[in-house]
Protein backbone atom coordinates (compact mmCIF):
# COMPACT_ATOMS: atom_id res chain seq x y z
CA UNK A 1 0.00 0.00 0.00
CA UNK A 2 2.71 2.39 1.04
CA UNK A 3 4.82 1.68 -2.02
CA UNK A 4 1.93 2.44 -4.35
CA UNK A 5 1.49 5.90 -2.79
CA UNK A 6 5.22 6.50 -3.28
CA UNK A 7 4.95 5.27 -6.83
CA UNK A 8 2.14 7.69 -7.60
CA UNK A 9 4.05 10.54 -6.03
CA UNK A 10 7.23 9.79 -7.98
CA UNK A 11 5.26 9.45 -11.21
CA UNK A 12 3.64 12.81 -10.55
CA UNK A 13 7.03 14.45 -10.01
CA UNK A 14 8.36 12.82 -13.18
CA UNK A 15 5.34 13.97 -15.17
CA UNK A 16 5.81 17.54 -13.95
CA UNK A 17 9.46 17.40 -14.98
CA UNK A 18 8.62 16.03 -18.41
CA UNK A 19 5.93 18.66 -18.85
CA UNK A 20 8.22 21.56 -18.03
CA UNK A 21 11.05 20.13 -20.13
CA UNK A 22 8.79 19.95 -23.16
CA UNK A 23 6.81 23.13 -22.69
CA UNK A 24 9.05 25.69 -20.94
CA UNK A 25 11.38 26.57 -23.86
CA UNK A 26 8.54 26.88 -26.32
CA UNK A 27 6.36 28.85 -23.94
CA UNK A 28 9.07 31.50 -23.66
CA UNK A 29 8.89 31.95 -27.43
CA UNK A 30 5.10 32.21 -27.25
CA UNK A 31 5.30 34.73 -24.41
CA UNK A 32 7.83 36.80 -26.33
CA UNK A 33 5.59 36.78 -29.37
CA UNK A 34 2.82 38.65 -27.55
CA UNK A 35 5.15 41.29 -26.13
CA UNK A 36 5.72 44.71 -27.61
CA UNK A 37 9.14 45.13 -29.15
CA UNK A 38 10.07 47.44 -26.29
CA UNK A 39 9.15 44.89 -23.67
CA UNK A 40 11.20 42.10 -25.25
CA UNK A 41 14.26 44.23 -24.51
CA UNK A 42 13.57 44.51 -20.78
CA UNK A 43 16.20 43.30 -18.33
CA UNK A 44 15.40 41.26 -16.30
CA UNK A 45 12.83 39.65 -18.63
CA UNK A 46 9.12 39.97 -17.87
CA UNK A 47 7.82 36.44 -17.42
CA UNK A 48 4.29 37.71 -17.87
CA UNK A 49 3.86 40.50 -20.44
CA UNK A 50 2.69 43.73 -18.82
CA UNK A 51 0.69 44.79 -21.87
CA UNK A 52 0.20 41.75 -24.10
CA UNK A 53 -0.52 42.43 -27.74
CA UNK A 54 -1.32 40.52 -30.92
CA UNK A 55 0.27 43.24 -33.03
CA UNK A 56 3.19 41.00 -34.01
CA UNK A 57 0.85 38.42 -35.46
CA UNK A 58 -1.09 41.00 -37.42
CA UNK A 59 2.15 42.45 -38.72
CA UNK A 60 3.39 39.01 -39.65
CA UNK A 61 0.30 37.96 -41.55
CA UNK A 62 -0.36 41.24 -43.33
CA UNK A 63 3.32 41.78 -44.03
CA UNK A 64 3.35 45.33 -42.71
CA UNK A 65 1.16 48.34 -43.25
CA UNK A 66 -1.94 47.29 -45.07
CA UNK A 67 -0.19 44.40 -46.73
CA UNK A 68 1.75 46.71 -49.01
CA UNK A 69 5.14 45.28 -48.15
CA UNK A 70 4.67 42.51 -50.66
CA UNK A 71 3.88 44.94 -53.41
CA UNK A 72 6.62 47.29 -52.25
CA UNK A 73 9.26 44.65 -52.06
CA UNK A 74 12.10 45.33 -54.44
CA UNK A 75 11.00 48.88 -55.20
CA UNK A 76 13.57 51.62 -55.02
CA UNK A 77 12.00 53.53 -52.15
CA UNK A 78 10.14 50.94 -50.09
CA UNK A 79 8.04 52.07 -47.15
CA UNK A 80 8.91 49.34 -44.73
CA UNK A 81 11.02 48.65 -41.71
CA UNK A 82 12.85 45.32 -41.44
CA UNK A 83 10.24 43.97 -39.04
CA UNK A 84 7.32 44.77 -41.26
CA UNK A 85 8.53 42.76 -44.23
CA UNK A 86 7.64 39.16 -43.63
CA UNK A 87 6.22 38.65 -47.10
CA UNK A 88 3.88 36.20 -45.44
CA UNK A 89 1.44 35.81 -48.37
CA UNK A 90 4.25 35.01 -50.77
CA UNK A 91 6.10 32.67 -48.40
CA UNK A 92 2.89 30.94 -47.45
CA UNK A 93 1.94 30.44 -51.08
CA UNK A 94 5.41 29.03 -51.79
CA UNK A 95 5.14 26.62 -48.85
CA UNK A 96 1.75 25.43 -50.05
CA UNK A 97 3.03 24.88 -53.58
CA UNK A 98 6.10 23.01 -52.35
CA UNK A 99 4.23 20.78 -49.92
CA UNK A 100 1.40 19.89 -52.30
CA UNK A 101 3.75 19.02 -55.14
CA UNK A 102 6.06 17.05 -52.85
CA UNK A 103 3.17 15.02 -51.48
CA UNK A 104 1.73 14.35 -54.95
CA UNK A 105 5.06 13.45 -56.52
CA UNK A 106 6.37 11.28 -53.70
CA UNK A 107 3.09 9.40 -53.34
CA UNK A 108 2.59 8.86 -57.06
CA UNK A 109 6.15 7.63 -57.50
CA UNK A 110 6.76 6.07 -54.09
CA UNK A 111 3.54 4.09 -53.76
CA UNK A 112 3.98 1.98 -56.94
CA UNK A 113 7.61 1.34 -56.02
CA UNK A 114 6.61 0.36 -52.50
CA UNK A 115 3.87 -1.91 -53.83
CA UNK A 116 6.35 -3.70 -56.08
CA UNK A 117 8.85 -4.12 -53.25
CA UNK A 118 6.26 -5.36 -50.80
CA UNK A 119 4.07 -7.64 -52.92
CA UNK A 120 5.90 -8.76 -56.04
CA UNK A 121 8.76 -11.20 -56.31
CA UNK A 122 11.51 -10.14 -58.62
CA UNK A 123 15.26 -10.41 -58.87
CA UNK A 124 17.14 -7.54 -57.33
CA UNK A 125 14.32 -6.38 -55.10
CA UNK A 126 16.48 -6.55 -52.02
CA UNK A 127 19.29 -4.71 -53.76
CA UNK A 128 16.87 -2.02 -54.81
CA UNK A 129 15.59 -1.60 -51.26
CA UNK A 130 19.11 -1.39 -49.84
CA UNK A 131 19.96 1.17 -52.52
CA UNK A 132 16.91 3.26 -51.63
CA UNK A 133 17.65 3.14 -47.94
CA UNK A 134 21.37 3.79 -48.08
CA UNK A 135 21.09 6.49 -50.72
CA UNK A 136 18.39 8.24 -48.76
CA UNK A 137 19.89 7.75 -45.33
CA UNK A 138 23.57 8.27 -45.74
CA UNK A 139 24.74 9.49 -49.09
CA UNK A 140 22.05 12.08 -49.44
CA UNK A 141 24.33 14.20 -47.35
CA UNK A 142 25.91 15.04 -50.65
CA UNK A 143 22.60 16.09 -52.13
CA UNK A 144 20.37 17.07 -49.25
CA UNK A 145 17.23 15.67 -50.72
CA UNK A 146 15.77 13.29 -48.21
CA UNK A 147 12.05 13.94 -48.45
CA UNK A 148 11.11 11.62 -51.27
CA UNK A 149 13.06 8.65 -50.12
CA UNK A 150 12.08 8.63 -46.51
CA UNK A 151 8.51 8.63 -47.74
CA UNK A 152 9.15 5.66 -50.00
CA UNK A 153 10.60 3.88 -47.01
CA UNK A 154 7.58 4.79 -44.92
CA UNK A 155 5.08 3.64 -47.50
CA UNK A 156 7.07 0.46 -47.91
CA UNK A 157 6.81 -0.15 -44.17
CA UNK A 158 3.07 0.54 -44.26
CA UNK A 159 2.51 -1.73 -47.23
CA UNK A 160 4.60 -4.58 -45.90
CA UNK A 161 2.89 -4.45 -42.50
CA UNK A 162 -0.36 -4.61 -44.45
CA UNK A 163 0.84 -7.68 -46.28
CA UNK A 164 1.61 -9.38 -42.98
CA UNK A 165 -1.99 -8.92 -42.07
CA UNK A 166 -3.07 -10.49 -45.32
CA UNK A 167 -0.83 -13.49 -45.03
CA UNK A 168 -1.38 -14.21 -41.35
CA UNK B 1 -9.22 -8.75 -46.11
CA UNK B 2 -11.01 -10.57 -48.94
CA UNK B 3 -11.19 -7.26 -50.78
CA UNK B 4 -7.46 -6.86 -50.55
CA UNK B 5 -6.65 -10.31 -51.89
CA UNK B 6 -9.19 -9.85 -54.62
CA UNK B 7 -7.70 -6.53 -55.65
CA UNK B 8 -4.29 -8.14 -55.57
CA UNK B 9 -5.29 -11.07 -57.76
CA UNK B 10 -7.05 -8.73 -60.15
CA UNK B 11 -3.98 -6.57 -60.45
CA UNK B 12 -1.88 -9.65 -61.12
CA UNK B 13 -4.33 -10.70 -63.80
CA UNK B 14 -4.21 -7.18 -65.14
CA UNK B 15 -0.54 -7.23 -65.87
CA UNK B 16 -0.71 -10.79 -67.11
CA UNK B 17 -3.16 -9.63 -69.74
CA UNK B 18 -0.66 -6.91 -70.60
CA UNK B 19 1.72 -9.82 -71.27
CA UNK B 20 4.17 -8.63 -68.65
CA UNK B 21 5.99 -10.98 -66.35
CA UNK B 22 5.80 -10.24 -62.65
CA UNK B 23 9.36 -9.00 -62.52
CA UNK B 24 9.09 -6.67 -65.46
CA UNK B 25 5.92 -5.27 -63.94
CA UNK B 26 7.86 -4.69 -60.74
CA UNK B 27 10.60 -2.91 -62.61
CA UNK B 28 8.04 -0.82 -64.41
CA UNK B 29 6.59 0.26 -61.08
CA UNK B 30 10.04 1.13 -59.78
CA UNK B 31 11.17 2.90 -62.92
CA UNK B 32 10.00 6.45 -62.05
CA UNK B 33 11.62 6.29 -58.63
CA UNK B 34 14.84 4.83 -59.97
CA UNK B 35 14.95 7.45 -62.68
CA UNK B 36 14.41 10.22 -60.18
CA UNK B 37 17.05 8.80 -57.84
CA UNK B 38 19.54 8.57 -60.66
CA UNK B 39 18.81 12.16 -61.55
CA UNK B 40 18.54 13.74 -58.11
CA UNK B 41 20.75 11.54 -55.93
CA UNK B 42 23.14 9.38 -57.88
CA UNK B 43 24.22 12.13 -60.25
CA UNK B 44 25.03 14.66 -57.48
CA UNK B 45 26.86 11.97 -55.52
CA UNK B 46 29.03 11.03 -58.47
CA UNK B 47 29.51 14.69 -59.33
CA UNK B 48 30.51 15.44 -55.74
CA UNK B 49 33.07 12.62 -55.71
CA UNK B 50 34.30 13.82 -59.10
CA UNK B 51 34.76 17.36 -57.76
CA UNK B 52 36.61 16.04 -54.72
CA UNK B 53 39.23 14.60 -57.06
CA UNK B 54 39.85 18.01 -58.59
CA UNK B 55 41.26 21.28 -57.47
CA UNK B 56 38.26 23.54 -57.94
CA UNK B 57 38.24 26.99 -56.43
CA UNK B 58 35.57 29.49 -57.42
CA UNK B 59 37.97 32.35 -56.94
CA UNK B 60 40.14 30.87 -59.68
CA UNK B 61 37.66 30.26 -62.49
CA UNK B 62 38.71 28.31 -65.54
CA UNK B 63 41.17 26.11 -63.68
CA UNK B 64 40.01 22.60 -62.97
CA UNK B 65 43.04 20.29 -62.74
CA UNK B 66 42.59 16.64 -61.87
CA UNK B 67 44.58 16.11 -58.67
CA UNK B 68 43.66 12.48 -57.84
CA UNK B 69 43.72 12.14 -54.04
CA UNK B 70 45.67 15.22 -53.09
CA UNK B 71 42.55 16.89 -51.63
CA UNK B 72 42.11 13.90 -49.37
CA UNK B 73 45.76 13.98 -48.31
CA UNK B 74 45.46 17.70 -47.63
CA UNK B 75 42.35 17.16 -45.49
CA UNK B 76 43.75 14.21 -43.57
CA UNK B 77 46.94 16.06 -42.76
CA UNK B 78 45.28 19.30 -41.64
CA UNK B 79 44.79 19.92 -37.91
CA UNK B 80 41.55 21.74 -38.78
CA UNK B 81 39.99 18.49 -39.96
CA UNK B 82 41.05 16.51 -36.90
CA UNK B 83 39.79 19.27 -34.58
CA UNK B 84 36.43 19.21 -36.34
CA UNK B 85 36.39 15.41 -36.31
CA UNK B 86 37.03 15.43 -32.56
CA UNK B 87 34.25 17.94 -31.92
CA UNK B 88 31.89 15.98 -34.19
CA UNK B 89 32.69 12.83 -32.24
CA UNK B 90 32.04 14.58 -28.92
CA UNK B 91 28.83 16.09 -30.25
CA UNK B 92 27.62 12.81 -31.73
CA UNK B 93 28.53 10.78 -28.63
CA UNK B 94 26.75 12.98 -26.11
CA UNK B 95 23.77 13.79 -28.27
CA UNK B 96 23.20 10.13 -29.15
CA UNK B 97 23.55 9.07 -25.51
CA UNK B 98 21.24 11.89 -24.49
CA UNK B 99 18.60 11.15 -27.10
CA UNK B 100 18.58 7.40 -26.43
CA UNK B 101 18.59 7.56 -22.63
CA UNK B 102 16.21 10.50 -22.35
CA UNK B 103 13.98 8.98 -25.01
CA UNK B 104 13.84 5.68 -23.13
CA UNK B 105 13.09 7.47 -19.85
CA UNK B 106 10.33 9.55 -21.45
CA UNK B 107 8.87 6.45 -23.07
CA UNK B 108 8.92 4.55 -19.76
CA UNK B 109 7.17 7.42 -17.99
CA UNK B 110 4.58 7.84 -20.74
CA UNK B 111 3.93 4.09 -20.66
CA UNK B 112 2.76 4.27 -17.03
CA UNK B 113 -0.77 5.32 -16.29
CA UNK B 114 -1.32 8.60 -14.49
CA UNK B 115 -3.77 11.48 -14.86
CA UNK B 116 -2.70 13.73 -17.71
CA UNK B 117 -0.85 11.05 -19.63
CA UNK B 118 -2.78 11.77 -22.81
CA UNK B 119 -1.83 15.44 -22.61
CA UNK B 120 1.84 14.61 -22.16
CA UNK B 121 1.76 12.13 -25.03
CA UNK B 122 0.41 14.88 -27.25
CA UNK B 123 2.86 17.47 -25.94
CA UNK B 124 5.84 15.27 -26.72
CA UNK B 125 5.21 16.09 -30.36
CA UNK B 126 5.85 19.77 -29.67
CA UNK B 127 9.67 19.80 -30.00
CA UNK B 128 9.40 17.46 -32.95
CA UNK B 129 7.09 19.84 -34.78
CA UNK B 130 9.82 22.44 -34.76
CA UNK B 131 12.20 22.54 -37.73
CA UNK B 132 15.85 22.35 -36.59
CA UNK B 133 16.53 25.89 -37.83
CA UNK B 134 13.66 27.30 -35.75
CA UNK B 135 14.85 25.18 -32.84
CA UNK B 136 18.26 26.83 -33.10
CA UNK B 137 16.68 30.27 -33.27
CA UNK B 138 14.59 29.55 -30.18
CA UNK B 139 17.59 28.47 -28.10
CA UNK B 140 19.65 31.45 -29.25
CA UNK B 141 16.89 33.67 -27.89
CA UNK B 142 16.76 31.74 -24.61
CA UNK B 143 20.54 31.70 -24.07
CA UNK B 144 21.10 35.26 -25.27
CA UNK B 145 23.78 36.98 -23.23
CA UNK B 146 21.92 40.25 -22.74
CA UNK B 147 18.20 39.50 -22.94
CA UNK B 148 18.03 35.74 -22.56
CA UNK B 149 15.51 34.00 -20.36
CA UNK B 150 18.14 31.58 -19.07
CA UNK B 151 20.26 34.41 -17.72
CA UNK B 152 17.17 36.08 -16.28
CA UNK B 153 16.07 32.88 -14.57
CA UNK B 154 19.46 32.07 -13.02
CA UNK B 155 19.93 35.68 -11.96
CA UNK B 156 16.56 36.00 -10.26
CA UNK B 157 17.15 32.68 -8.51
CA UNK B 158 20.50 34.03 -7.28
CA UNK B 159 22.54 31.27 -8.94
CA UNK B 160 24.67 33.72 -10.93
CA UNK B 161 25.47 37.25 -9.84
CA UNK B 162 25.94 38.68 -13.31
CA UNK B 163 24.75 37.82 -16.82
CA UNK B 164 26.90 35.33 -18.73
CA UNK B 165 27.46 35.08 -22.47
CA UNK B 166 26.75 31.36 -22.70
CA UNK B 167 27.14 30.84 -26.43
CA UNK B 168 30.35 32.84 -26.75
CA UNK B 169 32.07 30.87 -24.05
CA UNK B 170 34.16 27.98 -25.40
CA UNK B 171 33.36 25.88 -22.32
CA UNK B 172 29.58 26.23 -22.38
CA UNK B 173 28.79 26.66 -26.08
CA UNK B 174 29.14 23.01 -27.15
CA UNK B 175 27.11 21.56 -24.23
CA UNK B 176 24.35 24.10 -24.88
CA UNK B 177 24.19 23.25 -28.58
CA UNK B 178 24.06 19.55 -27.67
CA UNK B 179 21.27 20.28 -25.19
CA UNK B 180 19.29 22.18 -27.82
CA UNK B 181 19.84 19.40 -30.33
CA UNK B 182 18.66 16.73 -27.89
CA UNK B 183 15.52 18.71 -27.03
CA UNK B 184 14.51 18.75 -30.67
CA UNK B 185 15.34 15.12 -31.51
CA UNK B 186 14.27 13.31 -28.35
CA UNK B 187 10.53 13.04 -29.17
CA UNK B 188 11.23 10.83 -32.16
CA UNK B 189 13.17 8.28 -30.13
CA UNK B 190 10.63 8.46 -27.31
CA UNK B 191 7.79 7.68 -29.72
CA UNK B 192 9.64 4.78 -31.36
CA UNK B 193 10.56 3.29 -27.98
CA UNK B 194 7.07 3.89 -26.58
CA UNK B 195 5.63 1.94 -29.50
CA UNK B 196 8.03 -0.91 -28.75
CA UNK B 197 7.06 -0.82 -25.05
CA UNK B 198 3.40 -1.16 -25.90
CA UNK B 199 4.14 -4.24 -27.99
CA UNK B 200 5.49 -6.18 -25.00
CA UNK B 201 3.00 -8.93 -24.05
CA UNK B 202 1.67 -8.35 -20.54
CA UNK B 203 1.88 -12.09 -19.75
CA UNK B 204 5.65 -11.73 -19.60
CA UNK B 205 5.30 -9.34 -16.66
CA UNK B 206 2.91 -11.74 -14.95
CA UNK B 207 5.45 -14.53 -15.48
CA UNK B 208 8.18 -12.33 -14.02
CA UNK B 209 5.96 -11.67 -11.00
CA UNK B 210 5.40 -15.40 -10.53
CA UNK B 211 9.14 -15.90 -10.67
CA UNK B 212 9.49 -13.20 -8.00
CA UNK B 213 11.69 -11.05 -10.16
CA UNK B 214 12.45 -7.63 -8.70
CA UNK B 215 11.61 -4.46 -10.55
CA UNK B 216 15.16 -4.05 -11.87
CA UNK B 217 15.40 -7.69 -12.88
CA UNK B 218 12.10 -7.44 -14.72
CA UNK B 219 13.36 -4.38 -16.55
CA UNK B 220 16.64 -6.06 -17.51
CA UNK B 221 15.28 -9.43 -18.55
CA UNK B 222 11.83 -8.60 -19.89
CA UNK B 223 11.61 -4.96 -20.94
CA UNK B 224 15.08 -4.29 -22.27
CA UNK B 225 15.33 -7.28 -24.66
CA UNK B 226 12.05 -6.20 -26.23
CA UNK B 227 13.35 -2.67 -26.64
CA UNK B 228 16.59 -3.58 -28.39
CA UNK B 229 15.22 -3.39 -31.88
CA UNK B 230 13.70 0.04 -31.35
CA UNK B 231 16.83 1.30 -29.62
CA UNK B 232 19.01 0.02 -32.46
CA UNK B 233 16.88 1.84 -35.01
CA UNK B 234 17.07 5.03 -32.96
CA UNK B 235 20.84 4.59 -32.59
CA UNK B 236 21.39 4.21 -36.33
CA UNK B 237 19.15 7.13 -37.32
CA UNK B 238 20.59 9.33 -34.57
CA UNK B 239 24.15 8.55 -35.57
CA UNK B 240 23.39 9.48 -39.14
CA UNK B 241 21.81 12.80 -38.21
CA UNK B 242 24.16 13.72 -35.37
CA UNK B 243 27.24 13.18 -37.53
CA UNK B 244 25.86 15.73 -39.96
CA UNK B 245 24.42 18.32 -37.59
CA UNK B 246 24.31 21.72 -39.21
CA UNK B 247 21.19 23.75 -38.46
CA UNK B 248 21.73 24.27 -34.75
CA UNK B 249 25.41 25.09 -35.25
CA UNK B 250 24.52 27.54 -38.01
CA UNK B 251 21.88 29.32 -35.93
CA UNK B 252 23.47 29.23 -32.49
CA UNK B 253 27.23 29.58 -32.74
CA UNK B 254 28.40 29.64 -36.35
CA UNK B 255 31.08 27.16 -35.35
CA UNK B 256 32.45 29.45 -32.69
CA UNK B 257 33.72 30.79 -30.46
CA UNK B 258 37.00 30.11 -32.22
CA UNK B 259 36.47 26.58 -33.40
CA UNK B 260 34.77 25.31 -30.23
CA UNK B 261 31.66 24.11 -32.08
CA UNK B 262 33.10 23.61 -35.57
CA UNK B 263 31.77 20.20 -36.55
CA UNK B 264 32.58 18.53 -39.86
CA UNK B 265 29.36 19.68 -41.52
CA UNK B 266 30.07 23.27 -40.56
CA UNK B 267 33.64 22.94 -41.84
CA UNK B 268 32.25 21.61 -45.11
CA UNK B 269 29.91 24.57 -45.41
CA UNK B 270 32.64 27.05 -44.57
CA UNK B 271 35.13 25.53 -46.99
CA UNK B 272 32.70 25.24 -49.88
CA UNK B 273 30.45 28.25 -49.51
CA UNK B 274 32.47 30.81 -47.59
CA UNK B 275 36.01 30.01 -48.75
CA UNK B 276 34.60 28.92 -52.14
CA UNK B 277 36.95 25.92 -52.32
CA UNK B 278 34.54 23.43 -53.86
CA UNK B 279 37.12 20.71 -54.40
CA UNK B 280 38.08 20.62 -50.74
CA UNK B 281 34.50 21.14 -49.55
CA UNK B 282 33.32 18.13 -51.51
CA UNK B 283 36.20 16.14 -50.08
CA UNK B 284 34.89 16.87 -46.59
CA UNK B 285 31.38 15.88 -47.64
CA UNK B 286 32.57 12.57 -49.10
CA UNK B 287 34.61 11.84 -45.98
CA UNK B 288 31.61 12.43 -43.68
CA UNK B 289 29.51 10.11 -45.83
CA UNK B 290 32.18 7.40 -45.71
CA UNK B 291 32.51 7.68 -41.93
CA UNK B 292 28.72 7.50 -41.49
CA UNK B 293 28.50 4.48 -43.80
CA UNK B 294 31.18 2.66 -41.83
CA UNK B 295 29.48 3.47 -38.52
CA UNK B 296 26.12 2.19 -39.76
CA UNK B 297 27.70 -1.02 -41.06
CA UNK B 298 29.40 -1.50 -37.69
CA UNK B 299 26.08 -0.97 -35.90
CA UNK B 300 24.21 -3.42 -38.08
CA UNK B 301 27.02 -5.97 -37.75
CA UNK B 302 27.30 -5.73 -33.96
CA UNK B 303 23.79 -4.84 -32.81
CA UNK B 304 21.89 -6.17 -35.79
CA UNK B 305 21.48 -9.72 -34.56
CA UNK B 306 20.51 -8.45 -31.15
CA UNK B 307 17.82 -6.16 -32.48
CA UNK B 308 17.08 -8.48 -35.39
CA UNK B 309 17.40 -5.79 -37.99
CA UNK B 310 16.72 -7.31 -41.34
CA UNK B 311 16.92 -5.35 -44.52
Amino acid sequence: MKSSVWRKFLLFIAAVFVFSYLVAPFSWVVITSIMTERETLSVPPHWIPHNPTLKNYVLFVTGGKGGNAVADYGKSSPQWTPQSVTRFPVSFRNSVIVSISVVLLTLSMGAPAAYALARLRFRGSRLLLVAYISLSGIWDYLTRCQGLFSRILLSHCLLSSGSYEVTS
Amino acid sequence: LDMQTEVQSRMKEGFRSLRLSESSFAFLLNAPTVLLILLLVAYPIVYSIWLSLHSYHLARPGRFPFVVLSNYLKVLSSPEFWDAAKITAIFAFFSIIGVVILGTLLALILNESFPGRGVLRALILLPWAMPPVVNGLMWVWIFDGRLGAFNGLLYSLGIIDSYRIWLSNPVTSLPIVIFAYIWNRVPFSAIVILAALQAIPLELYDAAKVDRAGRLQTFRHVTLPWLWQAITIVLILQTMTAMRVFDEIYMMTGGGPGSATTVLAWLTYRTAFLALDFGLGNTYAVIISIITTILVIVYVATLGHRGEIRI
